[in-house]
């Protein structure tokens, strides 16, 4: 599913010099897969994340998505391999305010090539799948935090992505929200969709079944 | 207080670019506000220069029953008013252009024929010799002359013995009497009749007048009077109304119920001010728009910087400041704020009055008083202040209220506050852009109006004619004029057009009088006598017939073919047309359908109704042209012909090749070789005449769409603020839409909504208030319905699409916003 080749990442520090977030990356991770990054503060978890998302493009290296190598597509041509593979939960949910948990799930297929009535199909099956049926008018501050997660990762898949990212996904919950999530997790995982989830907690590393440990911005050893 | 002056000159130091985009927008609407400010003063607002102007008043007669009004008053008349308790004094006036003959060259100097009370009237004194005796009561002139400053120092250097000494007008000797001080004028409505340069008196009896002048000629064509002291207009309204139903009773030949004769009081300053008033105050309507817009803009950028200074004003309130302290910490800002922006904005029309002068059309009034004075500058002072408190207020007082817990637990970018300051403004772009609107619509219309005025058919060709006037002299002893009659004017006339006829370039030559010129507005207004005629028609019965007005020109053969008129039935004026024979008249068509509307007009006869007039024959008819006014298609109009009734004043017109200065020249010397005492003025082509009698319209025009571009400027910098604002407050929001996969079109798409939202709303509002706006200016309208669909849908799609392209850069701005930055951020 996906291929990293010496990856690499950095910000300019002044004339000639660089500050590396990333170095020399090679990661594979297989379709069905589910692997966690950790790594301390500042390790260049997120920023992993965020380049395999392809809101970040000022890196260097080979990235090979489902076979598409990524290096080689333009900025408009990621935005759509992006918008048919990817999913992305956040840690702070990052829900729109203004919108209701309906409209909320609805604007990712507004971006995408779905009719009306395919668009109000799926909204209404992701409600009832995850049950939030009864929520849908509601708006984010009317929700938890865990109800909003739910949503956040209802809003992520409900484009039928092959791949999901996670940043942090249960970071701003209590632990029995976490579980909740992660169980969810597992069980799209289950389903044959691709997770690369950021994590801090080992616990809900090992919903995974490999995890990727970061320093400093390199690949410091995997376990499985 | 000073503490809160020191913060405000350091918070405001600290931001130039605010500080330079804040004080030229208050700049630019005080500076505008306070340039038309000082023109309204000037001409509405400022009493009259004369002591105790509240009692000075215009004396019109108005004939209601014939449709006339302001229609001049006879000697008699005039003698009824001196005598009937009202007036501490009444004094016609007569404004002439007369020959200053006696120096160099024969000069014209205009001359105002007034009664001997006339200083007295005004209460003005002279800075030199005496002014008349206001009680002389003799037949003829009184061979004195009172002469202005001006003339003292054009003619006579400045002579300090001028007293005594002798000029000669129309060949008549005066005695300089005295000299009026630098800085005195008349009062009148143009700068001609202001800037008199002689005061001859006369009791209007006696030659060269009649020695009974009979009650029914109105040859005095226009009267001031000074109310006795206590009395008001409405009183002495009440008085003269007495005095007139009296007259009526007394006279009733003179004043036959069917004239519906009235004698009216306006006071002087109506008078002079007359049409322009409407105009003026359309313009400071206008230009208040512009001002206001302005402050919504200022209060736009104090709103959006009251956001930025959340976190401040919330640790101020932690450290126990008051929300009266905060408030007024805040006003002290936007006040010091439109101050900088008055004075600056005061550098408008101090250093541009000049270019703001040459916009004034000549013929507005009291245009030589403009100037800044105080009260001028108090008003830009006060227009400061007002703005500063009023526009600083509503920011002041949101800002002053932060939530606390809210507003320190963030980075200070925003508190809870932000959504109520986001809809405030909102709401002040909605009507900024509502009032733009109703500006554009108004200036759109009057462009229409202006348009259609020009492209109408003149039904006359302008093109390559042009003008030179002269004027015979009017001796007060007729034995001595040899120009007295049709008959020995005739001559001078015939030979005149035969040398100007063979003039170089010159094609063909006419004479004719100042009526004569189509569209001399200017010069229509100053002899309404000469242009106008009363008459009755044969075979009515005269003492039913209510007497009718209509416009008379004295003209040569030649006219019609100089001028292009069309001849529709019967003939033109022949050479047999002479003193010796029948009178006749040519007829516009609106003439012979108004006064013969079920018959052939050629050969019908009507006549003056001055006793002894002799009937006049209709010998052909011309088609209609606008030659009495642009915007009337159907005056009736009437042609005299000038061998048969002569004329003082004349007219040259030329059709031909022409240079203006070189022909007038060559005019000049034509004349003089004729007669040496004659003046020779007023050159002008014919298409700067018919420019000219636009001259209002125009002036209206370029200011109101000046104005109107200005705030269409100033509401696009509104919507561009409010947009861009609001981008920067969705960040987040279009991070988190980037991630989840919108293109950059969406963006655009969603932060153009946003503005078009804004846009409609507010050219809703516009277009409601803009119907409001052009009914009132119905009046100033020409060819245009106020409610004209293609000019309100025109101007909301160009605003609408003006606010698009002002929210299209923060909409591309939006676009680079970077989802992981913007997420980062939260």
């Amino acid at each position: 599913m996906i291929k990293l080749k010496s990856l690499e990442r950095s910000y300019p520090l002044g004339k000639e010099k660089f500050f590396y977030v990333l170095r020399d990356i090679n990661l594979e991770v297989q379709d069905g897969d589910f692997v966690s990054v950790m790594g301390p503060s500042g390790a260049g978890k997120s920023t992993l994340l965020h380049i395999l998302g392809m809101h970040d493009h000022g890196w260097a290296g080979e990235y090979f998505l489902d076979g598409t190598a990524v290096h080689h597509l333009k900025a408009k041509e990621r935005a759509t391999l992006r918008n048919e593979q990817i999913g992305f939960v956040f840690q702070q949910y990052h829900l729109l305010d203004d919108l209701t948990v309906y409209e909320n799930l609805d604007i990712p297929l507004s971006y995408r090539r779905y009719s009306k009535g395919e668009r109000a199909a799926l909204v209404a099956d992701m409600l009832d799948r995850f049950q939030i049926v009864g929520k849908k008018d509601l708006y984010p501050h009317q929700l938890s935090g865990g109800q909003q997660q739910l949503v956040g990762v209802a809003r992520a898949i409900i484009a039928e992505p092959k791949l999901l990212l996670a940043d942090e996904p249960t970071g701003n919950l209590h632990s029995s929200q976490g579980e909740e999530i992660m169980e969810l997790f597992r069980k799209l995982n289950n389903d044959g969709m691709t997770i690369v989830q950021v994590t801090h907690s080992e616990k809900n590393a090992s919903y995974g079944k490999r995890v990727i440990q970061l320093r400093d911005g390199w690949i410091m050893k995997e376990n499985r | 207080m000073i503490a809160d002056l020191k913060f405000a000159f350091r918070q405001l130091r600290k931001s130039p670019g605010f500080i330079a985009i804040a004080a030229m927008t208050i700049a630019l609407g005080v500076g505008a506000t306070t340039a038309i400010f000082s023109v309204v003063d000037a001409t509405l607002l400022r009493p009259l220069p004369y002591p105790h102007p509240e009692q000075l008043v215009s004396v019109q007669d108005d004939l209601a029953g014939v449709g006339a009004s302001d229609v001049g008053m006879s000697q008699p008349e005039w003698q009824d008013l001196q005598h009937s308790g009202i007036f501490e004094y009444v004094s016609p006036t007569w404004f002439d252009e007369n020959n200053l003959t006696g120096s160099t060259q024969p000069a014209r100097v205009r001359e105002l024929t007034v009664a001997p009370n006339y200083f007295a009237l005004l209460r003005v004194q002279p800075q030199l010799g005496r002014t008349f005796d206001p009680q002389y009561n003799s037949p003829g002139f009184i061979p004195e002359v009172v002469i202005s400053d001006g003339l003292w120092k054009r003619v006579f250097g400045g002579d300090p013995h001028i007293l005594d000494k002798s000029v000669r007008m129309d060949t008549d000797l005066y005695r300089i009497v005295g000299v009026m001080p630098p800085g005195f004028d008349a009062p009148g409505r143009t700068a001609e009749e202001r800037s008199i340069e002689v005061w001859p008196a006369t009791s209007f009896y006696g030659p060269p007048l009649s020695d009974h002048p009979p009650r029914n000629r109105r040859n005095l064509p226009t009267a001031i009077a000074r109310l006795k002291p206590g009395l008001t207009i409405a009183a002495a309204q009440k008085q003269i109304d007495t005095v007139v139903s009296s007259l009526q009773k007394q006279f009733p030949a003179d004043y036959p119920a069917q004239i519906a004769w009235r004698v009216r009081l306006v006071p002087l300053k109506d008078k002079i001010v007359g049409n322009v008033r409407q105009s003026l105050i359309l313009l400071f309507g206008a230009v208040g728009l512009v001002l206001l817009i302005s402050c919504v803009n200022i209060a736009n950028l104090l709103l959006a910087r009251a956001s930025v200074r959340g976190r401040e004003m919330a640790l101020r309130q932690a450290l126990g400041a008051s929300r009266t302290r905060l408030t007024r910490q805040l006003l002290t800002e936007s006040l010091l704020l439109s101050l900088l922006g008055g004075i600056t904005g005061l550098a408008i029309p101090f250093f541009a009055k000049d270019v703001l002068l040459r916009f004034l059309p000549d013929n507005l009034p009291r245009l030589n008083e403009i100037s800044i004075n105080w009260t001028v500058l108090l008003f830009a002072l006060a227009t400061s202040v007002i703005c500063g408190v009023v526009f600083g207020l509503a920011p002041a007082f949101q800002a002053s209220r932060p939530d606390l817990n809210q507003s320190l637990k963030q980075d200070g970018s925003g508190s809870t506050g932000s959504a109520q300051r986001a809809r405030t403004r909102r709401t002040l772009v909605v009507i900024e852009f509502a009032l733009s609107l109703v500006l554009m619509i108004a200036a759109v219309l009057l462009f229409r109006s202006f348009w259609d005025l020009l492209s109408v058919r003149l039904g006359f060709d302008p093109q390559k004619v042009m003008t030179v006037r002269t004027r015979m002299p009017y001796p007060n002893d007729p034995s001595v004029d040899k120009y007295a009659t049709a008959a020995q004017e005739a001559p001078f006339v015939r030979e005149l057009i035969h040398r100007c006829g063979s003039l170089p370039g010159v094609e063909q030559a006419a004479l004719g009088d100042p009526a004569a010129i189509p569209l001399d507005t200017a010069q229509h207004e100053l002899n309404v006598l000469e242009g106008h005629f009363y008459i009755t028609l044969e075979g009515q019965n005269l003492a039913q017939q209510k007497p009718m007005v209509v416009g008379r020109a004295r003209v040569t053969p030649e006219y019609f073919h100089v001028l292009g008129l069309t001849l529709l039935r019967g003939r033109l004026f022949t050479e047999f047309d002479n003193d010796a024979a029948p009178q006749v008249a040519v007829v516009n068509e609106a003439f012979a359908r108004t006064y013969w509307p079920d018959g052939e007009a050629l050969g019908k006869r009507f006549k003056s109704v001055k006793p002894g007039s002799p009937w006049i024959t209709v010998v052909g008819v011309v088609a209609n042209a606008r030659t009495e006014s642009l915007a009337e298609a159907e005056v009736p109009q009437l042609y005299l012909d000038l061998y048969q009734t002569g004329a003082k004043h004349l007219a040259i017109l030329l059709r031909g090749h022409l240079n203006t200065a070189a022909t007038a020249d060559e005019v000049r010397k034509q004349v003089w070789s004729l007669d040496p005492t004659l003046p020779v003025f007023g050159a002008e082509t014919l298409t700067e005449t018919v420019s000219a009698s636009l001259s209002q319209r125009r002036f209206s025009l370029e200011m109101i769409a000046l104005f109107a571009l200005t705030a269409l400027l100033l509401s696009s910098i509104g919507v561009y603020g409010v947009i861009s604002y609001l981008v920067s407050e969705r960040t987040r929001e279009i991070g988190i839409r980037l991630a989840l996969g919108a293109q950059k079109s969406n963006i655009v798409r969603v932060i153009l909504q946003q503005g078009l939202k804004l846009a409609v709303v507010g050219a809703g509002v516009g277009l409601l208030c803009a119907v409001i706006v052009s009914h009132l200016m119905a009046s100033l309208l020409y060819g245009v319905q106020p409610t004209d669909l293609l000019s309100f849908t025109g101007v909301a799609a160009l605003f609408i699409g003006v606010a698009l392209l002002a929210c299209y850069l923060p909409a591309r701005r939006a676009t680079r916003v970077d989802p992981i930055q913007a997420l980062r951020a939260e």
